[in-house]
């Protein structure tokens, strides 16, 4: 997550500046795609350890 | 979620800081990564990397002391009395060992009830992608018409020095000396010589003063000074342009900044967060993240509706400021102070709930370092002495001024370099044992000369824990895990 938006940080033509409804990408990307991948991906492993079987020791 | 990761993403947001998205990213992915670490491992830790956990609870104290008290000056009291409240709340929150079922919501709840006035400062003023455009597009930051620092002046804080970028014409609302910086061009080329002319007036309520580019001003403390409307907020980014995009950095700053950053909060979290309970908690296990997203979002709004509603936010560069700035600036005047009330209770639930979480983590350390001594049954009274006594040292390094996030880094840095590092090398006790002393080491080194002693000492410490020649760990599970042994788990179910 946090490589993409190096990724975007550092690109020729500074693609991290250009906006995308009038907001900057790097924003969206900060605020508001990572996190929400974060999220969900954290929730979805949460949720899988507690359905998931005791395991012994 | 704590008061001073809302006071650094709501002031970065303020400032423009060109890493801000990703900064506000490596918070959201922190947190998150905490929640999602294993339980404790049963491997006590030894007794000085207990006491160097202990120092790095002490030092996140400490930080959020420093935010409370500047929230205490926002609010027209001493910082004195604001560290003074703030450390007694936290002593009494570390004497009184019961009621934890309770306690464990105030976090929560302070996160979703500072986030209230927030909504209602977007009802009132527009959405967020609105608000950025409007603010990326302003040819400059100046000061507003009906500013309070333009209408009745307000007071500077202490020790600020004023830059200014255009001629500007500043009044005294209060008498007081001014000293004005001149710094002229002598001669020509690049590389011209200045000469430094330093001048001090006695001004009087009304007496005006024309500053000239370059010049700095310093007023005395609690003198208010009135702007001129219209012109640049001095401090503040050029233009909005300048503040949505920043400026160009180098590559390598910015890896070393982003990965000091991760390293830092992510091995600091996985010592200091507690992991999520996976078992028969499923509305936790949904809205805990979700939660944590919210607050990092809405901690980036109340800087963003900060830098759009008072740019001259950057003359008062206290934690929390905008914040309270926001709720000043509302529509409805009568709503200002019911939501200024809103916010601070917020603000000292938020601090509760924080407190309490490092309540448990530092009792569960100190039962670790009791076990280590061959004392395994530590009484709830010692345990609240022990916690107490932290909490007073905390107070005592916060009386001394130091930058909340620097203090919040260093705490989750060492956290990281003496004992998440070492144990991540699996080696063993001994392993471990010298793991603990490279990193707590190599990062007080490092903190004296870069700014993300972490990226530096975690990789030595795990360094010198795989090198270590002992017996290694055998157990399949993570050992990386914050726990301090059964011990501490014991405390923490208790």
């Amino acid at each position: 997550m946090l490589a993409g938006g190096v990724a975007l940080s550092i690109t020729p033509f500074e693609i991290g500046t250009i906006r995308l409804a009038g907001v900057g990408l790097l924003w969206w990307y900060g605020l508001v795609a990572a996190p929400a991948v974060a999220v969900a991906v954290t929730a979805a492993a949460l949720a899988w350890g507690a359905r998931a079987p005791d395991t012994p020791e | 979620m704590s008061p001073v990761v809302l006071a650094v993403l709501a002031a970065r947001a303020v400032a423009g800081d060109p890493q801000f998205p990703l900064l506000a990213a490596s918070i959201a992915s922190a947190a998150v990564v905490g929640l999602l670490a294993p339980p404790a491992s049963a491997r006590p830790l030894a007794p000085v990397a207990a006491l160097a956990l202990l120092a790095a609870l002490m030092l996140v104290l400490a930080a959020e002391l420093v935010v409370m008290a500047d929230l205490a000056r926002s609010l027209g009291l001493t910082r004195f009395h604001g560290l003074v409240a703030a450390a007694v709340l936290a002593l009494g929150v570390a004497a009184v060992p019961f009621g934890d079922r309770w306690w464990r919501l105030a976090a929560p709840v302070g996160a979703l009830v500072v986030l209230v006035p927030l909504a209602l400062v977007i009802a009132s003023v527009g959405p967020p992608w609105i608000v950025w455009r409007d603010v990326a597009s302003r040819p400059a930051l100046t000061f507003d018409e009906h500013s309070a620092w333009v209408t009745h002046g307000r007071a500077l804080p202490e020790g600020t020095r004023l830059t200014f970028d255009e001629p500007h014409r500043v009044t005294a609302a209060t008498a007081a000396t001014w000293r004005v910086v001149e710094r002229d061009p002598v001669g020509r080329g690049d590389a011209q010589p200045v000469r430094i002319v330093v001048r001090e007036w006695r001004l009087n309520p009304g007496d005006a003063l024309t500053v000239r580019p370059g010049d700095q001003l310093s007023v005395e403390p609690e003198a208010r000074v009135r702007f001129e409307a219209g012109r640049r907020v001095p401090g503040a980014p050029a233009s909005g342009i300048s503040w949505a995009d920043g400026g160009r950095r180098r590559i390598r700053d910015i890896l070393v900044a982003v990965g000091g950053t991760a390293v830092t909060l992510v091995g600091g979290g996985l010592a200091l967060v507690a992991p999520a309970p996976m078992r028969g908690a499923t509305v936790a296990i949904a809205l805990t993240p979700a939660l944590i997203v919210a607050f990092v979002l809405g901690a980036t709004l109340w800087g963003l509706y900060g830098i759009a509603l008072a740019p001259e936010l950057s003359l008062v560069p206290r934690a929390l400021a905008p914040v309270l700035e926001v709720v000043q600036r509302v529509d409805t005047p009568s709503w200002r102070a019911a939501l200024a009330g809103l916010v601070t209770t917020a603000l000292v639930v938020l601090f509760l709930g924080v407190v309490f979480a490092w309540r448990v983590r530092a009792g569960a350390t100190l039962a670790g370092l009791a076990v280590a001594f061959r004392r395994p049954s530590m009484s709830t009274a010692a345990t609240a002495g022990g916690t107490a006594a932290v909490v007073v040292l905390a107070a005592a390094v916060a009386w001394m001024r130091g930058d909340p996030w620097q203090l919040f880094t260093w705490g989750l840095g060492l956290a990281a370099s003496a004992v998440v590092a070492p144990r991540l090398a699996a080696a063993g006790p001994r392993a471990e044992l010298v793991g603990m002393a490279v990193g707590t080491g190599a990062f007080a080194a490092a903190a004296l000369w870069i700014p993300h002693p972490a990226l530096v000492a975690a990789p030595l410490a795990w360094l010198a824990g795989s090198c270590t020649w002992g017996e290694r760990d055998a157990s399949p599970k993570p050992p990386y895990a914050p726990g301090v042994g059964e011990a501490a788990a014991r405390h923490e179910r208790r």
